[in-house]
Formats: structure tokens, sequence, C-alpha cells
């Protein structure tokens, strides 16, 4: 198995400018609203227009430090370009998130990176998690003329970008050369060093003018289930194709317990990484799924099988190897509550699978159960100012969402209100 | 039945579309195939002074990827003058019903103008045209737009050959210059039998942002070039007019000749509405091949069909009266501008350029208020653009910014009478019949 490539081709400069001459110009225009960093898209579309790609590049990186990211990763139908006015006219939206991307790469490969910013150090802030919340506070707050030191407890940092978003859509390179961008600042990043495990979020709150959590969420929550043990988690499953293809054990069938847009993209990164089969296992019915239309139309395109209203019961096992599930269909018309979940009685059949999956959605972060600060719903309780009700203490990204979109696009625009409100407290 | 020929000071031709004197003229292979394809004329490559072109003659003023402009620097004709005077013989042997006219130029020198006309007569040839407009490489020669800017020359020059040629005479005009109907009345007072306008304009396309070089960059050096295509066309249209106006012009019913961006049916109509005669078409054709010639007489004919024209002669010059001085444009006219709420895609264009350009009388009102029957249909829809009547002074700038088809529409002020609201506009346009967008910009042939 072997490393997966970008699957959109960049846009060449005429293309690029092509793209960008469909550009109304809007005053007021709805895509700069849809955009949670709120970048000011009509200039810097105007500005590729024209042949200033630096730019545009500055118009995207004032307000989005990971705009490169951004304009691979963002679910833009759902943003900025499912709020593009064209459309109205019948006619596809402006490719905005191609142009940032195409931006954004010139800026890198033509470009001196932005010089430091004049770092006071008269205040610190420490920032827990080098996830897109993270960079995004860090940098923010240099630009501010604040120091921030940002502990990681992986390898590599940049959080999921780094490890999970599949490579197809937006590879390593890509993630870590803005991750270097952000250092360039002048932030340092420590990483292998875990809150909880190396330090103490006390010993951060007394060294430090403030903490910034941002943490992201975990790993699926377990099924419940007997051999639950041989199943992958989707993270670990996505980490390791990324990263590390080969470690991924050979199989003839890859099941994917789950019909969010994580078990989409595993579906996807199975079939590229695999070619073999590939099927999907949900619970509920298709409507009933929070992944975004245009992702489930991929894995149809793809040949995915989805089995619908269809339940793992338990991992069946032979020597020590998992060689299929025992699955029953759900009774349509049960509510599926947990209560109702474990008496379907419906028809059990056996599916035969050597790797599963569970894309069961994220764990809220565990740990911070020990510690004095209050949470809501699992996820960390913040005000409007992105404060914890722990004095000093802000946290932003995934691990604030309670509701909303979970996105990298969310997460930065945390990062960068969180660093103001963390600025403005200091003046 | 729709008769589409002309004639021209005396030259038959079985349609008004004539090649213009250019690079899809310089030989009869070229010419043979234009007149094989349909058009009705060609005005041959000029030939006369013996010249030398260079490579990398053009260059051109696009937007994005469409071609607005084309520049040259190429000169007239610089194959043997006895090959091209062959080829004429035969050319018009073999197309006795096309119109086959020469242009000609020489240096300032009688001898050589009288000399050359002779030859060209013996040709067999229809017509002359008498290049006085070529802007670049000629004038340092003393010819081309040298002769043609100067009145007492252009008397001079075209008096030279009318006096040795009993062939129809075409004086072609040169655009630059202050008051075109001098050099026309100067042309006429030389003898010629009709006029031609516009030649190229002198012009510098563009500067290469890396290199400095000025284009089209001819070993690194340019020099001013001539402009033709598309984006002259509102000066050449202007210019026809002016001609086409003069009183000498009109008296004495001078043909006139055509051309200067003529790209489609549609922009010929409008020089034939203006007064010419016969159209030429040099840029359109260097762009797209001697196929346009299909789509030309197509258009012509069926918006001939609709108007219920039989002949160019039924409109020909129709659209002179409707221009007359500034002062005498009726100063009670009043349009304001309307929104279709219905068509309106709220990219506030509008109200951007009316706000910082116009009259600031567009305003951003609460869509639900302001149209409480408007359906509600996603998020971000929460204000609409509406005028101000009372401050807007019908300037249109709105309606020219406006990238949907009929959202903004200009009605006339006795709207003010009516109260003017969304669920009435529709109504109210048509009771006034005032589609002034659907009339002018988009009218087509049927
Ligand atoms: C499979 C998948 C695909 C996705 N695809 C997209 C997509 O296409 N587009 C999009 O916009 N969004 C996508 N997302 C969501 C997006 O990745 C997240 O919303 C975003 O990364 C959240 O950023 P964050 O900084 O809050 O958290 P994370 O990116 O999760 O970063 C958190 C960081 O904190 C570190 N950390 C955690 N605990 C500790 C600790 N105790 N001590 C030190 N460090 C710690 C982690 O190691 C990690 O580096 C996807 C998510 C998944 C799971
Ligand atoms: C490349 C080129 C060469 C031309 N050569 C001549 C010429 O030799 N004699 C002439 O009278 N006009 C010449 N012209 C001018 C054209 O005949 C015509 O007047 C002008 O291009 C405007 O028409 P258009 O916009 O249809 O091209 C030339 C134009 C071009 C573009
Ligand atoms: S809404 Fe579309 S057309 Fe308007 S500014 Fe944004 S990208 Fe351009
Ligand atoms: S320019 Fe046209 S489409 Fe745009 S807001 Fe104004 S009326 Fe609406
Ligand atoms: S016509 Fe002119 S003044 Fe009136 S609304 Fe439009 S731009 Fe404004």
């Amino acid at each position: 198995m072997e490393f997966l490539k970008e699957s959109l081709p960049p846009l060449s400069l005429s293309e690029a400018i092509g793209e960008a001459s469909r550009c109304l110009y809007c005053w007021n225009p709805p895509c700069v609203t849809a955009c949670p960093t709120s970048i000011e898209i009509p200039k810097f579309i105007k500005r590729i227009e024209t042949g200033d790609i630096r730019g545009a590049a500055e118009v995207i990186l004032k307000a989005n430090v990971l705009g490169g990211t951004c304009g691979r990763v963002c679910p833009v139908e759902e943003l900025c370009e499912g709020a593009c006015v064209i459309t109205k006219l019948n006619k596809p939206s402006v490719a905005i998130g191609r142009l940032q991307r195409f931006a954004i790469d010139h800026f890198w490969a033509k470009q001196q990176p932005p010089s430091q910013w004049h770092i006071q150090k008269k205040k610190k802030v420490a920032i827990v998690g080098s996830g897109p919340a993270g960079l995004s506070c860090a940098a923010t707050l240099a630009q501010l003329g604040i120091e921030a030191v940002i502990f990681e407890k992986n390898r590599l940092p940049g959080g999921l970008s780094t490890y999970v978003i599949p490579s197809f859509r937006e590879p390593i390179e890509v993630s870590l050369k803005e991750v270097e961008a952000v250092k360039k600042l002048g932030i340092t990043i420590h990483t292998e060093k875990e809150l909880g495990k190396d330090f103490s979020l006390e010993e951060l709150r007394t060294a430090y003018d403030a903490v910034f959590l941002a943490i992201g969420l975990g790993q699926s929550p377990q099924l419940q289930i007997p051999g639950e043990v041989y199943f992958l988690d989707s993270l670990e499953f996505l980490s390791k194709a990324k990263l590390e293809p080969w470690s991924l054990p050979d199989a003839n069938n890859i099941v994917i317990i789950g019909l969010g847009n994580t078990a989409i993209d595993c579906a996807l990164v199975a079939k590229k990484i695999a070619k073999e089969q590939v099927s999907i296992l949900y619970r509920k019915r298709l409507e009933q799924s929070r992944a975004y239309p245009k992702e489930i139309e991929k894995v149809l395109k793809e040949a995915v099988p989805i089995q619908f209203l269809t339940m793992v019961k338990e991992a069946v096992v032979k020597e020590n190897k998992l060689v299929g599930l025992k699955c029953q269909r759900v009774d349509p018309h049960s509510s599926l509550d947990s209560a109702e979940k474990k008496e379907q009685n419906g028809i059990e059949f056996f599916l035969p699978a050597q790797l599963v999956i569970r894309a069961t959605g994220q764990q809220k972060p565990l740990w911070i159960t020990t510690m004095a600060i209050e949470l809501d719903n699992g996820f960390i309780k913040v005000n409007e100012k992105y404060e914890t009700t722990l004095p000093r203490v802000y946290a932003g990204g995934d691990c604030i969402r309670k509701k909303g979109m979970f996105s990298t696009v969310h997460a930065v625009e945390d990062g960068k209100k969180a660093a103001f409100s963390i600025a403005a407290s200091f003046s | 039945m729709i008769e589409l020929s002309i004639e021209f000071a005396g030259i038959r031709s079985i349609n008004p579309f004539w090649l213009a004197s250019g690079p899809p003229t310089n030989s009869a292979a070229q010419v043979n195939a234009a007149f094989e394809a349909g058009f009705g004329g060609a005005v041959w490559k000029t030939i006369g002074t013996a010249v030398e072109n260079v490579s990398n003659r053009y260059s051109s003023y696009k937007k994005w990827d469409r071609i607005l402009g084309l520049n040259n620097l190429e000169l007239i004709s610089d194959r043997p003058l006895e090959l091209n005077l062959k080829e004429i013989q035969e050319v018009k042997k073999r197309w006795p019903d096309r119109a086959l006219i020469v242009s000609i130029m020489e240096e300032y020198d009688r001898g050589k103008w009288e000399e050359l006309v002779k030859k060209v007569e013996a040709s067999g040839a229809d017509g002359i045209e008498l290049n006085f407009g070529c802007p670049h490489g000629m004038p340092e020669r003393g010819t081309g737009s040298k002769i043609g800017q100067d009145p007492t020359l252009c008397r001079e020059v075209t008096s030279w050959v009318k006096r040795v040629t009993r062939l129809p005479l075409i004086v072609k005009l040169t655009p630059n210059v202050t008051d075109i109907t001098q050099t026309a009345q100067a042309a006429m007072e030389g003898g010629a039998s009709a006029l031609s306008l516009i030649n190229t304009i002198p012009s510098i396309t563009g500067v290469d942002l890396d290199t400095f070089e000025v284009l089209p960059s001819i070993g690194g050096k340019s020099s001013y070039s001539g402009y033709s295509g598309e984006a002259i066309k509102p000066i050449a249209l202007g210019l026809t007019a002016k001609v086409a106006s003069m009183q000498i012009v009109q008296e004495k019913k001078v043909p006139i000749s055509a051309m200067g961006g003529i790209s489609n049916w549609r922009d010929s109509v409008e020089f034939l509405l203006l007064g010419a005669i016969s159209v030429q078409l040099c840029s359109a054709v260097m762009l797209n091949g001697f196929r346009i010639i299909d789509d030309l007489l197509s258009g012509l004919k069926h918006w001939m069909q609709a108007k219920g024209f039989s002949s160019i002669a039924d409109f020909r010059g129709k659209s002179l009266s409707h221009i007359v001085p500034f002062r005498q444009l009726e100063p009670t006219f009043k349009l304001i501008a309307q929104i279709d709420p219905q068509k309106c895609i709220r990219c506030f264009l509008c109200y951007i350029v009316c706000r910082d350009a116009a009259h600031r009388c567009i305003d951003l009102t609460d869509g639900k208020e302001l149209y409480a029957a408007f359906p509600p249909s996603g998020k971000h829809e929460w204000m609409f653009p509406k005028v101000r009547i009372e401050d807007c002074v019908g300037c249109s700038l709105c309606q020219h910014v406006c990238p949907v088809d009929s959202c903004i529409e200009m009605i006339t002020i006795e709207a003010k009478n009516l109260a003017v609201r969304p669920d009435i506009q529709k109504k109210l346009s048509d009771a006034i019949g005032k589609k002034v967008t659907g009339e002018v910009l988009y009218g087509c042939s049927d």
C-alpha cells in the first residue's frame, strides 16, 4: 500500500485568472458572510485576476493563517461557494476554494515567507494542541506582539490536518508547511509534551499569563460489543494510511461502521489504497446521515455498497484473526435510542471482513473531566470570549464545538478570536 | 425576395460584405477562397512602394482569453508588384460579379503614383483605393497617414491619381486626425468618387511588466502600431456617421465603404444604418477565417426579413437623423431605474456604483419588510436594493453594471404617477411599453 496523492490538480495561472474573472466583485458579498474567518473573498479574487498573487495571499492570510489548508479542506459547498450569488444565475459558483489554494501555493512557492513579528515577550501564553485552533491562536498572538508556546502530545504538529485528513484532500506536506510558516512568526512548538501526563494545567497556569486549550476530540467511542478490540479506530486507520500506509494489514474485505464524514473518508481511502472490497454498515437510514450530500455522492460513485439499517452485534474471530461480523437488520420503525438498540430482533447475518474500521464519531476530551473545568455536554464550556470557567484559561476548536460544524476553518476562527480576547485581557 | 446586391460608385457587388485591404487579401489564392466562401468584394492588400515587413508584427489587447483588439506593425504588400498585378488580373477574370478594388500607395512623388495607377488600370480591377491611412512605417517615408492627415496633400495626391484614371476612385481615410470631415472634404475636392474609413488607429497595445518591452516586441524594440478589431468599432461608427452626415456627401450621394471593428452582422447593419453602402472586414477575418461570411449573410438577411426590408437601400442611412447636436436633446425626457426583486441576485453592484459614482439613491432595505409576498429562500437573503425614486436622475449606471438580464429597467418618469411597487411593476412596464433594454440591446433578427 502506498501514499495517496492530492486528487484535485492545482489551477494553472491562466485557469486561475479565468476563474477569477467570473467573480462579480459583489459589495457586501454573501461568500464572505458565509466564511467563518471572513476572508475578504472578492478582494483576493480580484487580485488574482490582475496577477497580484502576493496581494491575494496577503488578504487570505490576514484573516486565516491556515489559508492553504482551508483552501483544500473547507466544505466550500456548505460555506462560501454555497453562498455565491452566481449560482442564482444557474451557473456554477466561483471556485473560491481552489483559487484560495492557488494563491497560497504560489505565495509559498514564489515569495519569501512573511517576516517575523515583533514579539514583546512581556506576556506569555501557553497553547495546548497544535491543530488548526492552536496554530491560529498562536499566529494571531504573535501578530499582536504576544509570545506563544505550543505543547503538542504527538510527534508531529498540525492536529488532524497532519494525521487524519486524507492525503487526496490535503497532503501532509501542506499541513507541515503551514506549521513551519506559523513557527517562522516566532512561535515555539514543543512536541511529545502531553498535558495531564508531562505537565499539569496548574503548572501552566502558574508559568504563563494565559492558557489556550485546543485539544480537539478523541477517538471513536467503543461500541461495547464482543471482539471489538479487533477493530481499528477511524482516526488510527486514517493516520496509518496517511503516514505509514505499509503498516496496514492486507484485507480482502474492509468494512466501515458508520456513515458520517469520517466514515466516508475511511471508505474512500480504503478504496484507494487497498482496492479491495469496501463496504459500509449504517445503523440508520440514508436521510439520517449527517455527512455532506456531496460526500455521500462520492462513495456512491466509487461503488461502495452501503447497508442501511444494519447493526453490528459482534466480531467473528477465528484463530485470533478477524474473519467477519455478525450483523443484524434493524427495525425501520424503531427510534434507535439506546434502550431499543439492544433489543432488536431483525434478521441476523454474517459479513466477511478482515479489517473493520469503527467510524462512529469522535469522543469528547475525557481527561478534562478530572480537572476543575466545567463542561457542557462533555465539551469544554466557554463564554463568548472563549473563557473557560477557570480564570485565564481559554479553549477553542473541536473541544468546545457543542453545536455547529466540526471543521478546520471554524477551529481557525476560534483560535483567532480567542487570541484577540486574550490580548484584550492583557491591556 | 431579399436583394443583397449593391452598386458602389458604379461597381457592382453581390452583397455589401467586402474584405478590407490587409493580410486576407494578400494573394489570389486568398481572394479566390474568400469569393468562393461568398464575400461580395475585396480590396487588394495595398501595393506600391517596395517594403520589407518584420516578424512578430502583431500584438493583441485581451480581456482574459478574449481578444478585444488587434495591433499590427505590418506594412503594405511585400510581394513583387508584378506578381500582385498578374494575380489581380486572374482573379477579376474569374469573378466578374464581385467587386475587386486595388489599394495603392506610393511615396510623395507624382510620377510614381501615375505609373502605378496605369499598371493597376491595366489589370482590369473595378476600382482603386488610395491608402492614406497606414499609421506606422509608411508615414516615416512621407506617405500613408502622413498624406491622410494633411488636407492639402490629400487633395493634391487624389487629384494626381484622378487625372490619370477613369476607374472609380476611393480615398481611404485615417482616423488619426482632429477633424475627419476636413480630410474627407479635401479628398472629394481632389476628385474622389467615394470614401472609405477607417484605417487603423495608432496605438501601443501593452508593455511587458517583466521585460519592460513594448508590445509587439521586435527583437526588444517596438513602434507605434495600428489598432483594429472590435475595440475600435465605436470610434469607426462615430467617424462614419460624421462623414456620412457631411452636407456635400449627402448632396452628391458620395458612396461610403465603412470598416473598423466589424465582427458580425449586427455591427455591419449599424454601419449601414449610419450611411455606408458596403462594409469591409479585416481583423474579424484574421481571427476567424473566411467562413464568417455565412453568418454575416444569414444574420443580415433574417434581420431584413424581420424588419420588412427588401434591399439595402431600404434602410441605408436610416439612423443618421437620430444624431443631433447636444443642445437639441430633450431636457424634459426623464427615466428612473427600477429593480425587479424577483430577478435580483443581491450582488449590490448597483448599490455601490450609485453610492460612489451616481446620485446615492439606492438604499439597502430589509427584504422581508419591503416585499412581504417574497418567498423566503435560503440563508443569506436579508436585504434588497431599492431605488429612492425621487432622487434617481436616471443616469442608468446601475443598469449597466447589473449582471442580471433586464433586472434593472429604466422606465419613463410618468411612472412617478403610479405607485411603483414590485407587485405592480410587471404590469407597469408593460403598460408603459418602455422595455428599453429589450429593444436596443438585445433585439435580434426576429
Ligand atoms: C476524518 C476527518 C476528516 C476531516 N475532514 C475535514 C475536512 O475535510 N475539512 C474540514 O474543515 N474539517 C475536517 N475535519 C475536521 C477538522 O479536522 C477539525 O475540525 C479540526 O482539525 C479541529 O481543530 P482543533 O485544533 O480543534 O483540533 P485537532 O485538529 O484535533 O487538534 C488537536 C491537537 O491537540 C493535541 N492534543 C490533544 N490532547 C492533548 C494533550 N493532552 N496535550 C497535548 N496535546 C494534545 C492533539 O494531538 C492534536 O494535535 C475532519 C475530521 C476528521 C476526523
Ligand atoms: C495586419 C493588418 C494589415 C493591414 N494592412 C493594410 C493595408 O495594407 N492597406 C490598408 O489600406 N489597410 C490595411 N489595414 C487596415 C484594414 O484594412 C482596416 O482598415 C482596419 O484594420 C480596420 O478594420 P478591422 O477592424 O475590420 O480590422 C491592415 C490592417 C491589419 C490588421
Ligand atoms: S458571492 Fe460569488 S461573485 Fe460575489 S464576490 Fe463572492 S465569489 Fe464573487
Ligand atoms: S446589480 Fe442587479 S442583481 Fe445586483 S443587487 Fe443590483 S439589482 Fe440586484
Ligand atoms: S439610474 Fe443612476 S441615479 Fe438612478 S439608481 Fe441607477 S445609478 Fe442611481
